[in-house]
């Protein structure tokens, strides 16, 4: 309780002492070198400290160097201060696509165009063969009971190799792949939403050059619609007028055929009236007469 | 104002401030052996990166000498005499012969295990040579050949 009232005085050095109080933890062996406390009432400015390398300080070595304007004289720009680099000799760093090429699973093929000049083709491969014979014959590779497990064994080996050894080689650089694209599908994946977002924009540009063609359409319909329903209506306007004048013409007709039947059945009605009997009688006389004339002539 | 274990200045607790990161990202680089190795730790004395560019390890800078391969047999010891035999020298040609054999086998994009049959092999050879046939003189089947 006394220490976490009197332990900030002293920091502070309002409460100075003759002696040294017991750091609380090791944070005091790091921070042993950092400045000693400076008195808050002076007005000076505060000096920077030589131990603690600051910003400013890394600026300070950076301004150091000078970027070059001449060279042989040729005019050197920002982007071109290196005129000595020899890219002929020395040409730049590339990953390589493959591993150089091997025979036997050890042998580097680069031992094979050496000796091709002076040997041929079948050099490297007699001279290996040769050291085995050469094994056997002077009994460095003693012939004991154990070598038939070897020659088995290299046998195994070789098979299983041949066989299994591309496969895992695809399944760890599979492993491998995905792995890293992790990390590249994410920069590929926003390029190709950029591309995604772009398409729709140029389709939606595309869609404003069309709003023209599509009023002149609206026009064209409405204009459509209206030339129709003009024509509806001078039709209506043709058959109301037709049907008038129609009626009219029927009206006439009608009084012009009741006229002519009414005046047909009165007059025959009229003869009819008048016809005595004497008359009738006559007239069947007189037809009597003529059919004996017309029958003693025609004899 | 103070820079005490209980407040301290805005410039010191600028995150990422490196003269108050104490931390290490290995614990092998608390024991500061780059201290005694200072002297294999600096480029080749003909490395300049304004004509070479960045440093690569497995090449040589100095003056161009022909290979082993193209040497004529008469020419062998004033070649072997035109090397650098210092231990510095030493140290470089087994550094840049370890970068050789990593850029021919594993620093590329289709890596495979034949830089570790090569290893194998020539463990192996060196152990047959040099300890199995001492062992089997004992089991051979003729004396004189």
């Amino acid at each position: 309780m006394f220490t976490k009232i009197t332990r900030p005085l002293i920091s502070n050095g309002s409460l100075p002492l003759s002696f040294v109080y017991r750091p609380l933890s090791i944070s005091s062996v790091f921070f042993k070198n950092t400045p000693s406390k400076t008195d808050d009432k002076s007005l000076v400015e505060k000096k920077t400290d030589e131990k603690i390398l600051r910003v400013e300080d890394s600026l300070k070595d950076l301004s150091s160097i000078k970027w070059r304007t001449e060279h042989n004289g040729k005019r050197l720009w920002p982007h071109d201060q290196w005129p000595e680099r020899d890219l002929v000799n020395f040409p730049p760093y590339k990953l390589r696509e493959a591993p150089n090429a091997v025979r036997w699973y050890c042998v580097p093929e680069s031992w094979f165009k050496f000796f091709y000049d002076k040997t041929g083709v079948t050099g490297p491969y007699m001279f290996f063969y040769g050291l085995i014979i050469y094994g056997f014959s002077k009994e460095y590779i003693v012939l004991w009971y154990d070598f038939t497990e070897y020659l088995i064994l290299a046998a195994a080996v070789i098979t299983v190799v041949k066989k299994v050894g591309p496969m895992v080689g695809d399944i760890f650089r599979g492993w491998h792949q995905e792995e890293v694209d992790r990390y590249t599908s994410v920069v590929n994946n926003s390029k190709a939403m950029a591309g995604k977002m772009l398409h729709g924009y140029e389709e939606s540009l595309e869609r404003a050059k069309s709003v023209g063609k599509l009023g002149d359409a609206r026009k064209d319909i409405i204009n459509m619609a209206l030339e129709t329903t003009y024509r509806e209506r001078m039709r209506t306007m043709y058959e109301a007028v037709k049907r008038r004048l129609d009626y009219q013409v029927a009206l006439q007709n009608a009084r012009k055929d009741f006229e002519r039947t009414n005046m047909i059945n009165w007059i025959t009605s009229e003869v009819k009236k008048s016809i005595t009997a004497k008359q009738e009688q006559d007239s069947l006389q007189a037809c009597l007469n003529q059919l004996r004339q017309m029958a003693s002539s025609s004899r | 104002m103070t820079d005490a274990w209980y407040s301290k200045t805005n410039e010191t607790i600028i995150p990422g401030n490196p003269d108050r990161i104490k931390a290490k990202w290995d614990p092998l680089q608390y024991l500061n052996l780059a201290q005694y190795l200072k002297v294999f730790n600096e480029y080749p004395r003909d490395f300049n990166p304004r004509v070479h560019g960045p440093y690569c390890p497995w090449r040589y800078y100095g003056k161009r000498d022909l290979s082993f391969g193209d040497v004529k047999l008469a020419d062998v010891p004033a070649w072997i005499a035109r090397r650098d035999k210092t231990p510095m020298g030493v140290y470089q040609g087994g550094i840049r012969t370890f970068w050789k054999f990593y850029r021919a086998y594993m620093d590329n994009k289709k890596p495979n295990l034949i830089w570790y049959t090569q290893i194998f092999v020539v463990a192996s050879l060196f152990n047959f040579i040099f300890y199995a046939i001492p062992d089997r003189k004992h089991y051979k089947w003729a004396k004189y050949h």
